[in-house]
């Protein structure tokens, strides 16, 4: 906040108001009209949540736009749903609560608020799940792993293939 | 022709070193001069290059001291960062002892080894009239001696026999049935069923959706169906802002206050249209981008798609409760042979 700039997809960068200006804001805004008010610690916090069911929840309700392990994806007219790496719980908590951007509401009647916890923990839980192989490329999953080992492996193999063939150097 | 047999017999020879009568050429590649590396012309450079080859293969001798170094230093079994940390350096050290094996043989073989080049003359390939007469011989006692053409009976059930057999392959194709009837035309869809939440099961309720919101539904819950019937049920409740829908002519009273609801199941290739953006109203199928524009009776405006997402008309019953006042009226999905 503020924005950068008026384009498809608004990025993420840091924030150049407080924390205290972003709450002066919010009230001046929230004395304009209804809406969902700024969730408290204990809305977001997911604590004794059921991540296997908020499993189910995000790939019903997100994934199909946020990827299952909330990379983020390409969606019409330039715009794109953002990955969830850097997004902490109160985040994903307003997000669902106010659709931002393009992005559909999840009222409390939709998701309850332990329904919207659960989802919370499933998100965090996947992104401190470590990557044993070394690079996770983005946790896409075999096609991605497949595409860079044929990329990478058919260069490398067409370098030695040239050097192999290539002709003789000659002396003077 | 005779000229042609010597030259098949003639040995082996190096090209470069080797003189042709000027006939022969036109049946060779032209000669090739010996080549002269800067090794060859000079034995520091060939020293040099010798020392390069074996700094390849000792990098390979310490790749491989490096592998077993690494499984001694690692044990996956302790945590995933060690898993992670074993991965990485067995794999690195494995690469770096076969890329420095790779390396110095090539290195070698470019750089030490003889550059010129050979002919390697090649023989005859058919066989002598001698050893074919004998061949054609061997067969013909052999078929001889089956006495096939005096022996009908056997002839005959020997054809009737192995005529039998090319018909299992044909029957077995009745596997590939039966036809799917009316499978691919109707869903359970029908009048008076409720729309349930696809994950909780509970009833989806007015109110329910805040403008802007879409929720998956299906007539029973996910547990109780076949995954062929599951397959094509899911639909999307979606509101939109107060005014927005256009209906499709007839279909007036098919959306309720602002709710429509439409078959999750692209028309295309069947995959889930699971993004909806809010603000453009737009069903976004992450398959092949085939794009639907809700408010207009999901008509296509991207992609693929031949056909709207077909339509669900919904209603609510006296406890507010969302329900379907009929089935779908058109297959749900992607094209399919008998559709018309």
């Amino acid at each position: 906040m503020p924005l950068k700039q008026q384009e498809a997809q608004a990025v993420r960068k840091p924030n150049r108001y407080t924390d205290e200006q972003i709450a002066d804001l919010a009230a001046y805004v929230a004395s304009l009209g209804p809406g969902p008010a700024v969730p408290g610690k204990d809305q977001y916090t997911p604590s004794g949540a059921d991540i296997g069911f908020g499993g189910n929840l995000f790939r019903t309700n997100c994934s199909s736009c946020h990827n299952f392990v909330g990379a983020g994806g390409a969606l019409a007219d330039g715009k794109d749903a953002p990955s969830l790496r850097n997004a902490t719980d109160k985040e994903i908590y307003e997000a669902m609560l106010t659709g931002p951007g393009t992005m559909p509401v999840f009222s409390d009647n939709q998701l309850t608020e332990k329904e919207k916890q659960d989802i919370i923990a499933y998100v965090q839980d996947v992104k401190a799940e470590p990557d044993p192989g070394g690079a996770g490329l983005g946790r896409s999953g075999a096609v991605a792993e497949g595409l860079v080992g044929f990329l990478g492996g058919i260069v490398v193999l067409a370098g030695v293939a040239m050097w192999i063939g290539a002709r003789a150097k000659r002396a003077g | 022709m005779s000229e042609h047999n010597s030259e098949k017999h003639a040995p082996a020879s190096v090209l470069a070193a080797a003189s042709h009568a000027s006939e022969e050429e036109s049946v060779r590649p032209p000669l090739i001069e010996r080549v002269i590396r800067p090794q060859d012309a000079d034995p520091k450079r060939a020293r040099r290059s010798e020392r390069l080859i074996a700094l390849f293969f000792l990098l390979s001798a310490v790749g491989t001291i490096g592998f077993i170094a690494a499984y001694v230093a690692y044990h996956p079994s302790n945590s995933t960062s060690e898993t992670q940390s074993s991965n990485v350096w067995l794999g690195a050290s494995l690469a770096l002892t076969l890329a420095g094996l790779a390396a110095g043989i090539i290195g070698w073989v470019r750089w030490l080894m003889p550059a010129h080049e050979t002919v390697q003359e090649r023989h005859g390939l058919a066989s002598s009239e001698d050893e074919l007469t004998d061949a054609a011989q061997v067969v013909m006692t052999g078929f001889d001696e089956t006495a096939l053409p005096r022996r009908s009976l056997l002839k005959r059930s020997l054809g009737l026999s192995l005529g039998l057999l090319a018909l299992p392959p044909i029957v077995i194709l009745r596997d590939l049935g039966p036809l799917p009837e009316k499978k691919l035309r109707t869903t359970l869809w029908e009048k008076n069923s409720p729309l349930l939440n696809a994950e909780t099961g509970k009833p989806v309720k007015l109110g329910d959706l805040a403008v802007g919101s879409f929720t998956t539904v299906v007539p029973k819950p996910v547990d109780d169906m076949t995954p062929e019937e599951y397959a094509k049920t899911p639909v999307l409740l979606i509101r939109l802002e107060p005014g927005l829908n256009k209906p499709f002519p007839g279909r007036e009273n098919w959306a309720y206050q602002d709710h429509v609801a439409y078959s999750k199941i692209c028309t295309h290739v069947g995959c889930p249209v699971g993004l909806y953006q809010k603000q453009s109203h737009k069903l976004l199928c992450p398959c092949h981008q085939s794009t639907f524009l809700v408010p207009e009776a999901c008509k296509v405006v991207f992609g693929p798609a031949a056909r709207r997402l077909p339509q669900l008309p919904i209603t609510v019953n006296a406890s507010g409760e969302f329900i379907a006042t009929a089935g779908f009226d058109e297959p749900v999905g992607p094209s399919f042979w008998e559709r018309g």
